[in-house]
């Protein structure tokens, strides 16, 4: 810690006068706790494994660190518009590094002058470079550079977007000290977080939504809409998290999308035998989901057979 | 199909915000979400656009992992973080993560300063918020908790 108490200025000194003993407190209990950066890149799967592991079971503990994993909520901070130039000019500098023929190819220059192999390497390059020019500031026509992309299962269970619906009971909801009949106070609390999620913008639906999870612990939408938002963050546990609670409060009208992104969601935690055993599942049952579900639960025997 | 920079102004936002949760400083989150944009330029050809941003974000997050492996390496985190060691936490802290009258930003305002012992600018370079704005919601959070826990105007 680099501050206390004795550091404070006068106006908390005097704001939080009779409240020391609490404050040491809980200063006492959250000594240990890990710092917010790791919290935060915990909560997105973002560190090795053996950290992310003891992280991961504290913010399961811990709501105090859950608080702070969580992240500033709708102030998190953006690029300005500066700021986006200026690193779209640095990517668009490193990318002409890497398809600079000179620069790209530098380093068989030795190797090439050596073996006597100059002309026809030569030749090769000049066809290459006239059948496919690069543009500059455009994307690569050839890939030159052989980069690899992020590290996939094999087979990946489709993944769209659920349009934003509500039950009948959200819609029908007044609350149980609601005096005025004509008004719901549920769904005007839904709309911020409703409304980012229309707009794919999925971190602040998840904080708006996470807010109202433990006001209104009924409402389905606001643990499946969190899964389905967490689901496109890459925050896997916290999507199998929220898709839980949705499937407990037990609304008939979800049921079937929320056991499906249940499953996609146990499929990209690695899980593959838990979302199999949801698919089949579903499969068997039939409804709006069955014919993917079967379709899916083909391609993953499949998939197991011949994992190349 | 969009151009790279029509993705990349469609994106940059959401994949900063994810890099900077995941790194927790503003200067490796720019790093991080340029890498990732890069990697999609190496692979535009290749790319199926409806993978987007989901695809970027997981660049982040590997490109992340590798940044902390390091950060392991230079500091020495410990492997075990314990659960609060006194079972029985005191009104404030209930108040403090329980109220409906606190936004997340004073939450995370109020533990970074009162729990954490943070001086302003800490909590600023670990948020991303400016100093004036952690001043701000510090302030308004302690007129609501003094309001709460019954203390006196001074």
């Amino acid at each position: 810690m680099t501050t206390d108490r004795h550091h404070w200025d006068r106006e908390e000194r005097e704001g939080l006068a009779g409240l020391e003993a609490q404050l040491d407190a809980m200063q006492r209990r959250h000594r240990n706790d890990p710092p917010i950066e790791l919290l935060r890149a915990a909560q997105a799967d973002a560190l090795p494994s053996d950290l992310q592991a003891a992280v991961s079971e504290h913010i399961s503990a811990s709501a105090m660190s859950r608080t702070l994993a969580d992240g500033v909520g709708d102030d998190a901070p953006s690029l300005s518009a500066d700021e986006q130039h200026r690193l779209l000019a640095r990517i668009m500098k490193e990318a002409g590094k890497e398809h600079a023929p000179s620069g790209a190819w530098g380093w068989l220059r030795p190797v090439l002058l050596g073996s006597g192999i100059v002309a026809a390497a030569s030749l090769a390059w000049t066809l290459s470079t006239k059948t496919g020019p690069v543009e500059r500031g455009g994307p690569p026509e050839t890939q030159i550079v052989a980069a690899q992309p992020p590290a996939v299962p094999a087979f990946l269970l489709p993944f769209e977007k659920p349009d934003v619906r509500l039950g009948v009971s959200s819609l029908t909801w007044r609350g149980s000290a609601a005096t005025n009949a004509s008004s719901n106070q549920l769904l005007a609390d839904l709309k911020p977080g409703l409304d980012a999620y229309r707009q794919s913008d999925y971190a602040a639906a998840n904080r708006e939504l996470t807010v109202l999870a433990t006001r209104y612990p009924g409402a389905v939408e606001i643990p499946f809409y969190q899964g389905i938002s967490r689901l496109f963050l890459g925050d896997v546990p916290g999507a199998i998290a929220a898709l839980d609670a949705a499937e407990r409060i037990g609304d008939a009208t979800f049921a079937a999308d929320i056991s499906w992104y249940r499953a996609v969601a146990e499929q990209r935690s690695g899980n593959m035998a838990g979302a199999r055993a949801r698919l089949e599942s579903i499969c068997t049952a039939g409804g709006a989901n069955a014919t993917r579900a079967c379709t899916a639960v083909e391609q993953i025997a499949k998939v197991t057979a011949n994992p190349h | 199909m969009a151009t790279f920079e029509e993705l990349y102004r469609q994106h940059v936002q959401a994949v900063f915000r994810f890099a900077l949760s995941v790194a927790g400083k503003r200067e490796v989150a720019e790093d991080l979400t340029s890498e990732a944009f890069l990697a999609l330029h190496r692979n535009f050809a290749a790319i199926d656009q409806s993978q987007l941003p989901g695809w970027l974000l997981t660049v982040v997050r590997n490109r992340a992992r590798d940044w902390w492996r390091r950060q392991m390496v230079e500091r020495r985190y410990a492997e075990h973080f314990a659960a609060a060691s006194e079972p029985e936490a005191p009104p404030v802290e209930r108040w403090l993560l329980d109220s409906a009258d606190l936004k997340q930003v004073h939450r995370v305002c109020l533990v970074l300063r009162y729990v954490h012992g943070m001086t302003r600018s800490e909590i600023a370079a670990r948020t991303g918020l400016t100093e004036m704005q952690v001043k701000g919601h510090l302030q308004y959070a302690l007129t609501l908790l003094r309001k709460a826990h019954g203390v006196q105007e001074a």
